[in-house]
């Protein structure tokens, strides 16, 4: 097993337990419902000599996350993104489109707030989970790949001094790593590496 | 309920994520199973990365016992899943004033007029496939494009095979499957019989070295544009 799908796996274990303990003793799981807009900055899924850098662009991204407070500053929740995007490759000068391609994270996060540096409200959130690829898939390295990945991703969170519509609102920046590449003999990224996708975005979470 | 801190998480993700930064994943084109150039003098053509390329085959005169059509659409998509980056694509045409590639067979009159400085000649084979370089240009270069004979469009290349020399129809499947791949790029035969390129193939589908040798090709800049 990969390194990435064993973390993957323990951290999965561990919050399905946190969660279990929690829904045991706590009425406010599942209370703090969030949603996200964010926009995914460009990445590059695969590079190299001899062979076209792949990116994909900016992409709108959007989440619905269930979840709720463990104690006052534990937070778990259950998100789901979705993102759609457009492939590009670039070689020897020459650019030319991949396609589109969809995204959809799912990803159990434990969050860690408020973390109070001079009056400003930070959390911080870790996650995995995995990513289903859908959309065009003929190009390398989605083509080899297996449609589904695990991902691990951190966030930094920034409550907002206002609230919309008596919900909180905050400022976000995560990045979301995942390996990609050396399925098999015959898959272009023989050497496979870690893809980091950052996004920035805007929670509001229902209180 | 005492709930385990979050720190040794965010540590561990933390280290993950430093660790990671130094190690993305390489790709990298096969080397080619043979020589890709060896019918053109080391010039490399293949088509623009990123092009959708129409063929259209000529039906109008052919016999009916002759299946040109169906060997074609069979010989299409076995070649579209060979390029790893989407760097060509092969369709079919709905004219033949939108085609980009024409295919005809010898028992019917040739569908293009040819320019004088490009001799479209046969010699006895089962397939040929013409373009027209346009010589004296140095440098990277457009193939130049040929005029069809009726409809006003032109066609880039022209792929000529003929049902009489092939002994079954799974012999002409293989002659036209071979004809494309010298239409996407490989300006070669390969020396192996169990290959698509070999000079008098058995199969109907690329074998790993012909997807290696033309993934290579598609790796190349090319000096002539088809």
């Amino acid at each position: 097993m990969r390194p990435s799908a064993r973390l993957a796996r323990t951290f999965a274990n561990v919050f399905l337990a946190v969660l279990a303990l929690g829904a045991a003793e706590s009425k406010t799981l599942f209370a703090q419902s969030s949603a996200e807009v964010a926009v995914r900055l460009p990445v590059t899924w695969a590079s190299g000599v001899g062979a076209p850098k792949v990116k994909t662009q900016f992409a709108p991204m959007l989440s619905l996350n269930l979840g709720g407070a463990l104690n006052a500053n534990t937070r778990a929740s259950l998100d789901t993104r979705i993102s759609n995007t457009d492939i590009r490759m670039t070689e020897n000068g020459v650019s030319w489109s991949g396609g589109t391609l969809t995204l959809v994270d799912v990803v159990a996060t434990l969050g860690w707030r408020p973390l109070l540096l001079n009056d400003h409200r930070l959390s911080v959130e870790i996650g995995a989970g995995a990513t289903v690829f859908a959309g065009s898939r003929n190009v390398a390295p989605f083509k080899d790949s297996k449609s589904v990945v695990p991902i691990a991703e951190g966030t930094v969170a920034y409550d907002l001094p206002f609230k919309f519509a008596k919900n909180a609102v905050a400022l976000l920046a995560r990045e979301t790593i995942m390996r990609m590449g050396g399925a098999d003999v015959s898959d272009a990224v023989q050497q496979p590496g870690y893809v980091h996708r950052v996004s920035f975005g805007l929670r509001v979470t229902h209180q | 309920m005492k709930i385990p801190s979050a720190k040794p998480f965010a540590y561990a993700t933390a280290l993950l994520f430093a660790l990671s930064a130094c190690d993305s994943p390489l790709s990298t084109r096969p080397a080619a199973a043979y020589n890709p150039t060896a019918l053109t003098s080391g010039l490399y053509y293949r088509w623009a990365s990123g092009r959708i390329v129409k063929v259209w085959v000529v039906q109008a005169g052919l016999s009916t016992t002759v299946d040109l059509a169906g060997a074609v659409a069979r010989a299409l998509p076995v070649w579209n899943a060979v390029p790893q980056y989407n760097e060509v694509q092969l369709i079919a045409a709905t004219s033949a004033a939108e085609a980009n590639i024409i295919v005809y067979d010898a028992s019917v009159p040739i569908p293009v007029v040819p320019p004088a400085m490009c001799s479209f000649d046969s010699r006895g084979a089962g397939g040929y496939t013409y373009f027209c370089d346009g010589k004296g240009v140095e440098g990277p270069r457009d193939a130049l494009v040929v005029p069809l004979a009726t409809g006003g469009g032109v066609a880039t290349v022209v792929i000529r095979v003929d049902r009489g020399r092939a002994s079954t129809a799974a012999a002409y499947d293989a002659i036209v499957a071979h004809e494309f791949g010298h239409a996407l790029g490989i300006g070669a035969h390969s020396d192996s019989a169990t290959d698509l390129m070999f000079i008098n193939p058995s199969i109907a589908a690329p074998s790993d070295r012909d997807r290696a040798t033309f993934q290579f090709v598609l790796g190349k800049a090319p000096q002539l544009r088809l």
